[in-house]
């Protein structure tokens, strides 16, 4: 009904201009923060060890089926708290880097504690895809283009040597929007 | 995977001349099915325009600038606008990353410039 969404991620080495992964999955199914930069493999299967981090996750929604205008996307984390010595470190952006385990400075948003969607990061739409080069214009805030794309909604897992042992309780990552 | 929720209010739109435009149960457009019931409306020539649901009903009579919940005016615009009121109408969605929709959030009201030339959106929200 109404709107057709779906959560998609690239990963793999960034390819062609404006920079993308080399692997485009939607939808994508699996949502958590590896030491692997793929898709499929199960988070057990790869788990992030302490004071190591996760491979950055370049998480997009795309909208597609009926609607008529898709608006002001936000983006926040929104329940669940982290353990001792674990950080989430994330940025809403157009630019794509090939994922690594390095700790990326350019994730400048500290996104460990949870908020109110309402004061989520603002996301652009984006008709090319989420590395479409926008930029805040009016045109950007909304789109009656179909299908639609957010920008890239990266995050990253950052541990220490003190971080606990064991597995990251349940939080939510909400994405916000509005549609006619 | 569409979203999986269902549409709790339905909107209706009656026209100066007296024809009705319902939107259907799965918000797509006669016209053009990549569209949402919403790009059918003609909103140069709204009368009413109601959202309904079980325990609720709200209309927006934009030329007359005012709001109505389940019959008794609610909102009334009582400043100098310089062209007639535009329906305000969205569905806010949230939605998380395991695809379960945590909420929707349907606003609906009126949108106008007042004298001073500043937009103003005046909307109840329904949940």
């Amino acid at each position: 009904m109404a709107s057709t969404f779906e959560w998609g991620m690239d990963s793999g080495t960034a390819i062609s201009s404006p920079a993308k992964g080399t692997t485009r999955t939607v939808p994508s199914t699996i949502d958590a923060w590896k030491s692997i930069d793929d898709p499929s493999t199960a988070h057990a299967s790869a788990p992030v060890s302490r004071g190591e981090n996760s491979f950055e996750r370049f998480t997009f929604a795309k909208f597609s089926g009926s609607w008529t205008s898709v608006a002001a996307l936000k983006w926040a984390h929104t329940s669940g708290a982290l353990p001792v010595g674990t950080t989430i470190k994330g940025i809403v952006t157009n630019t794509y880097v090939t994922p690594s385990e390095t700790a990326n400075v350019a994730l400048t948003t500290d996104m460990s504690t949870p908020i109110a969607i309402s004061s989520g990061a603002a996301v652009l739409v984006c008709n090319a895809g989420p590395e479409e080069n926008a930029t805040a214009t009016a045109s950007k805030l909304s789109s009656t283009a179909n299908p639609a794309y957010s920008q890239y909604l990266v995050t990253q897992l950052q541990t220490t040597d003190s971080a606990e042992a064991g597995t990251l309780g349940a939080m939510e990552f909400t994405l916000s929007y509005d549609e006619q | 995977m569409n979203i999986p929720y269902e549409l709790k209010f339905l909107f209706d739109v009656r026209y100066l001349n007296g024809t009705v435009y319902k939107q259907n149960e799965q918000d797509v457009s006669e016209r053009d099915p990549t569209k949402s019931c919403y790009a059918c409306i003609d909103h140069s020539n709204i009368d009413v325009f109601s959202l309904r649901g079980a325990d609720a009903c709200v209309s927006v009579v934009p030329r007359e600038g005012e709001i109505y919940m389940n019959g008794e005016v609610a909102f009334r615009i009582d400043e100098p606008v310089v062209e007639v009121p535009k329906v305000y109408y969205w569905r806010n969605v949230s939605i998380d990353k395991n695809m379960n929709v945590l909420q929707v959030i349907y606003k609906i009201g009126l949108s106008f410039v007042n004298s001073a030339g500043k937009q103003v959106d005046k909307f109840f929200q329904l949940a």
